[in-house]
């Protein structure tokens, strides 16, 4: 799923009237310095990063003057978190908390709905909350028709024993947060802390906010470049992947690349066909010592269009030392799509690689006849095997061609 | 040289005539399981209409391309470009069939 950063988030919940605390992104030390002279008060300095556990990762810090604001953005602007190269910071006021709640709206497999939770124990992550302290975290599957209404909204407030002013205060973030989830269609948009001052206020002190990937499209005032689920910026290569799929409805096309950095040889171009027989295959590979460049999956019934760019866009990728492909083992989709669009994309580069397709399902004897026939011409040698082959045979086979390959190599 | 061509939801087939009129068998037509190709005289063109085609009778198979290839005379080139990659590779790839 799609994620936006806090900032973005932020900037929604404020539209939509949920009180965030005053704040400017930074890009360099000495315009969180400005910033912080501006808000005039203490801050609290946050890298951008889609992922979790930045305050452990020095990525949040406290600043108690402009000085301080300056130097603890240089500390964090170009920090590395979990592979995540922080370019921007928030800089924000410091809250005054006097208590932490948790607001979220997710949807829910279990509900086939989406479902509002609110829990008085915020701060920390909701699975741990609702661990730790399951009489802490109350939730409301919302009847998709009818949205959130205010009574349902004021009972979950009530169930945590909240009255008055507050629980008014509360019932308006709740339903307000429901409505902005609707809006930007999302899988899960948490506030985590909600943070009750010490004047009374309360403020969205995070956010975090996931699209579902088949409804970016509507919405292109969020600003996400790819529907995808990153945890760091996607790299050029996944860029030119996402596009080759985007607008290509017929079947799916998933390209990650596990590897940008790379160290020694034996790099594999994974094409996987189907989620499950892909970590099956790509688990083979990595018992036999490779390492793997990309995630790919391709399925769905793609158009064979597509799985030639996939393969090129695979291909493209340096330092690779074999290419190997596994699908689910029973594809239902007839295979020679698979096979053809293999075949153009190996000619057009000729390839010079070895390559193992293990492509079973509908009709894979004919894929299995297109893919070694048509390519016999090629450099790199291609072999491809049918649903009864195991896949640690065909890892093998890729060892043992990868091996032939570099002997042949090296006499030449 | 593009002597016949025709636009797929994602692509471009493009026909040289000249090798065409050379090839006996046509493999391109009795491939095409989706029937959007005919004979006029010695030249495959569409047997529907193009806007249908573009809209998706063609599927993309890629079938005709290869047996024009391996049966044929290889007057057939199926365009799909991939925008940006040449970029990235920092290689202009020739990306015939052969």
């Amino acid at each position: 799923m799609a994620r936006l950063f806090e900032y973005q988030g932020k900037e929604l919940l404020k539209e939509r009237g949920i009180p965030v605390p005053r704040g400017r992104l930074a890009g360099t030390p000495a315009e969180a310095k400005g910033f912080a002279a501006e808000l005039g008060k203490p801050v609290v300095i946050k890298a951008q990063a889609w992922v979790t556990g930045r305050a452990e990762a020095g990525g949040i810090k406290f600043a108690d003057s402009p000085g301080e604001a300056e130097t603890w953005a240089q500390a964090i602007l170009g920090l590395q978190l979990k592979g995540f190269r922080v370019e921007k910071v928030l800089v924000e006021e410091k809250l005054d908390i006097a208590q932490q709640f948790y607001a979220g709206v997710i949807v829910s497999d279990q509900y086939r709905s989406p479902v509002i939770m609110f829990s008085t124990m915020g701060g920390t992550g909701i699975e741990d909350i609702a661990r730790a302290h399951p009489d802490k975290v109350w939730r409301q599957p919302v009847d998709i028709f009818t949205g959130l209404r205010e009574h349902e909204a004021r009972n979950l407030v009530r169930k945590a024993g909240i009255r008055g002013k507050l629980q008014a205060k509360l019932v308006q973030v709740l339903v307000n947060l429901y409505g902005l989830a609707r809006k930007v269609e999302a899988r899960s948009l948490e506030i985590n802390p909600l943070v009750l001052d010490t004047a009374g206020e309360i403020y969205a002190a995070d956010c975090r906010v996931t699209v579902d990937d088949n409804a970016v499209f509507r919405h292109p005032e969020l600003g996400i470049e790819i529907a995808r689920e990153f945890d760091r910026p996607a790299t050029p290569l996944e860029k030119v992947a996402y596009k080759a799929e985007e607008k290509d409805y017929r079947g799916t096309f998933y390209f990650l690349q596990l590897e940008t950095q790379y160290e020694g040889e034996d790099y594999i171009g994974f094409h996987g066909g189907g989620g499950g027989g892909s970590m099956m295959a790509m688990d083979a590979l990595m018992r036999a010592g490779f390492k793997l460049a990309n995630f790919c999956d391709t399925s769905g019934n793609p158009s064979a269009s597509k799985v030639y760019r996939a393969a090129k866009i695979i291909l493209s990728q340096p330092k690779l030392a074999g290419y190997f492909h596994s699908g689910s083992g029973v594809a239902s989709q007839e295979q020679y799509h698979t096979a053809r669009g293999m075949v153009k994309a190996f000619r057009e580069l000729k390839l010079n690689i070895p390559a193992v397709i293990r492509i079973g399902g509908n009709s894979e004897e004919e894929a299995i006849h297109i893919l070694m026939e048509y390519t016999r011409d090629l450099p790199g040698k291609v072999e491809a095997y049918g649903r009864d082959v195991p896949v640690e045979y065909c890892v093998n086979r890729l060892k043992e061609l990868i091996a032939e390959y570099k002997d042949r190599k090296a006499m030449s | 040289m593009a002597d016949y061509t025709f636009t797929t939801i994602t692509g471009q087939v493009v026909f040289d005539y000249g090798l065409c009129r050379q090839c006996r068998e046509k493999p391109c037509v009795a491939s095409c399981t989706a029937g959007i190709l005919k004979l006029e005289g010695d030249g495959p063109v569409l047997a529907m209409d193009a806007a249908q085609v573009k809209k998706g009778k063609c599927t993309e198979c890629l079938a005709c391309e290869l047996e024009c290839h391996f049966r044929g005379a290889g007057g057939l080139h199926i365009e799909l470009p991939i925008p940006g990659l040449d970029a990235i590779t920092g290689v202009k790839r020739d990306v015939h069939f052969n």
